[in-house]
């Protein structure tokens, strides 16, 4: 079965379609709710998921991703609060051309830019996944030792400024991992008695604790903020003149958000920064940027929509993600027994077609859905957070428990809540320890069979080119922030300006 | 976006800020790494009690090795993330309001009642406590949600996807 007869056949099935809406509109409101974002979102569905196929329970997750991401500009525009953290940068001037009476204009931009970056992200999807996972179809245990690690690495250029802090948490991630008995000796490690561990600790209760639990404890803590909302308009599609002066900044932003979308662990937020900067950068009105320029909202809203499709190729081909929802949503794929890598383009052809179709009309749905109702999403802010968070905790303990019907499981979430919390408190993301969870199997499991391979010859590594190569690549990762970090302190004391300039 | 005073973050963010000599060192990027270095060391200290693998079985990495290997790194980078705090001169950050050691308390609170009285008793509760704690004073509204809520969830759970929900000691 190809592609078109996947999309024929989903677009013919009223279920599949069903699905698909239900993860778009799901994904729009908790974008556009501050505080939940589309990863604990899917965290919070994943255990739902359980009960259904695997190809509409993807999908779900995959369309509910897509829609996550555009959700967030609305808030980011209408009240100043980015949604979801890859709207951040849209905020920045979209917010100020709703003040100035065009909260249309800006949602409409927001709504086309995101569709194209989406759609363009997919495509980029359909050609590049099949084509790297051929590639990985070759590596053996060195070479996905190495690729574990350089996903782990890229950790550190997720958010400069805490570079450490982020491959602290990727290490504890997979540490966390390692609880269990171990696959080649048998022994328990970190299980303390309890049977229920001698499996591991199940990541879902973890990233359901990391997110919703420790989101819960920060709202706990920002109650004193309320949100001036601007009167919504009726969203406008960009006008001629409009969309000449952005063309060139969403394809840009289309080619910046894939490819970050494609690195290992880098996501939206990135690129939408990213995006934006460049935008500025190539900008001929540089002053306008911060008080309403209309690239500043194509840029970063194509930018992270496009990451969204990017995050998924390495996730299918490869089995590493590219950004925290998609760890989310490789945690689904294994729980529905699925292993993803190269494999799985031989072994299940027809689910990764469905969840390359379920993205794109993902993104066709939340532009009808952007279009049409973004006036009506914007009110789903009003929901008090006195009910909303109580409702989205007694959740998280029902997922939680669902899952293995244990109440074990309700501890760990409760306790990676507490700890996320602590965590975020002291600038560690909950993301990298997802991170490393999702990949402390493979990079230890992958060390001990290429130890085995080598007859515990380290130096072994270096006669494999796609290793050293990986190596290389791991450096530059972990290194890479730090120099950058430096020349760019370095480049502005001279200037005698300012990191942020 | 703007701010308005909550009766329950006043008083403990404001004598908290670190002008006000209420942010502690407890609550710099120093402590953080220290509760780091602890937290590794007990970590190692739990792999010397792992069992001893057979010989026969020993011809791989011991069990106890890995989880050293990422003690000692997760160690260096505590090292490196507290001399970074220190070259950075960072205040320390204020201090947790108390709203959110009551909203964890009463998250531990409703895990522990589930044992006890069962998920959607503990539930119901939960969903009247919290809304009261956080200052909500549509007392109605409170009584609606805390009822129409779990019982939802019951349904969904309980009906459609055939979750045995915990009954608790007693009920059970």
């Amino acid at each position: 079965m190809d592609i078109f007869t996947t999309l024929a056949s989903i677009l013919l099935d009223p279920y599949m379609l069903l699905v698909i809406l239900a993860g778009t509109v799901g994904g729009v409101l908790v974008g556009v709710l501050p505080g939940l974002s589309s990863t604990m979102a899917t965290a919070l569905l994943l255990p739902f998921t359980v009960t259904m196929e695997p190809i509409p329970a993807i999908s779900l997750l995959a369309a509910l991703y897509c829609a996550g991401t555009y959700g967030g500009s609305i808030t980011a525009i209408l009240i100043n609060a980015p949604g979801a953290p890859p709207a951040a940068a849209t905020a920045l001037d979209g917010y100020p051309l709703a003040v100035r009476g065009e909260a249309g204009r800006a949602l409409g931009m927001a709504t086309v830019s995101s569709t194209i970056g989406g759609i363009f992200s997919v495509l980029v999807l359909i050609v590049a996944a099949p084509l790297l996972a051929r590639i990985a179809y070759k590596f053996g245990a060195p070479e996905y030792f190495a690729l574990a690690l350089f996903g782990l690495s890229m950790l550190a250029s997720i958010s400069g400024k805490s570079s450490v802090k982020n491959l602290i948490g990727g290490a504890f991630g997979v540490l966390i991992a390692t609880v269990g008995v171990d696959f080649t000796t048998g022994v328990e490690r970190f299980t303390f008695g309890f049977p229920e561990l001698t499996e591991g600790i199940h990541f879902i209760p973890v990233m359901i604790g990391l997110f919703g639990g420790s989101e819960l404890l920060t709202q706990a803590a920002s109650l004193n903020v309320i949100y001036k909302r601007i009167a919504s308009v009726a969203v406008r599609l960009p006008s001629r003149e409009d969309f000449r002066k952005v063309r060139g900044v969403i394809a840009r932003s289309c080619g910046i958000g894939t490819f970050i979308g494609i690195l290992p662990a880098e996501g939206g937020t990135v690129a939408a920064m990213v995006a934006y900067n460049e935008a500025k950068r190539w900008s001929k009105d540089k002053a306008e940027f911060g008080n309403g320029a209309i690239e500043g909202i194509a840029g970063p809203e194509a930018a992270n929509n496009a990451a969204t499709g990017g995050a998924m190729v390495p996730t299918l081909a490869l089995g590493i993600p590219g950004s925290a929802t998609t760890a989310v949503i490789l945690g689904a794929l294994m729980v529905h027994g699925l292993r993803p890598g190269p494999h799985l383009f031989n072994e299940q052809p027809h689910l990764l077609y469905s969840i390359f179709i379920a993205m794109l009309v993902a993104n066709v749905m939340f532009m009808g859905l952007g279009m049409v109702g973004a006036k009506v999403f914007a009110r789903v802010t009003l929901i008090p957070r006195t009910f909303l968070w109580p409702s989205v905790f007694a959740l998280a303990v029902v997922g939680s428990y669902a899952l293995t019907q244990s109440m074990l499981d309700v501890w760990v979430m409760l306790i990676f809540g507490l700890l996320g919390f602590l965590f975020r408190r002291y600038g560690f993301s909950p993301a990298p320890i997802i991170m490393g969870l999702i990949l402390g199997e493979l990079v230890e499991n992958s060390l001990k069979q290429s130890l085995l391979i080598f007859g515990h010859n380290w130096l072994l590594f270096f006669e494999r080119p796609i290793v050293v190569t990986f190596f290389v690549l791991t450096l530059a990762g972990l290194f890479g922030p730090f120099l950058y970090q430096h020349l760019v302190s370095g480049f502005t004391k001279n200037r005698g300006g300012t990191l942020d300039e | 976006m703007i701010g308005r005073r909550h009766p329950s973050t006043r008083g403990d963010t404001d004598a908290a800020s670190p002008a006000a000599g209420g942010g502690s060192w407890l609550h710099s990027d120093d402590a953080a790494g220290v509760a780091i270095l602890v937290f590794v060391g007990v970590v190692f200290a739990i792999t010397t009690t792992f069992e001893e693998v057979p010989a026969a079985l020993s011809q791989g990495i011991p069990p106890e090795q890995f989880p050293r290997i990422l003690v000692v790194v997760i160690a260096l980078l505590a090292v490196i993330m507290i001399v970074q705090s220190r070259l950075r001169r960072e205040g320390p950050r204020k201090r947790v309001p108390v709203m959110v050691l009551f909203t964890a308390c009463l998250l531990i609170v409703f895990v522990v009642l589930i044992d006890w009285i069962g998920m959607i008793a503990a539930m119901l509760g939960f969903c009247v406590a919290l809304p009261l704690l956080w200052g909500e004073k549509r007392f109605l509204w409170v009584g609606v949600y805390a009822v129409l809520f779990p019982v939802c969830i019951y349904l969904l759970f309980s009906m459609l996807l055939g979750v045995r929900l915990p009954l608790g000691l007693f009920m059970g």
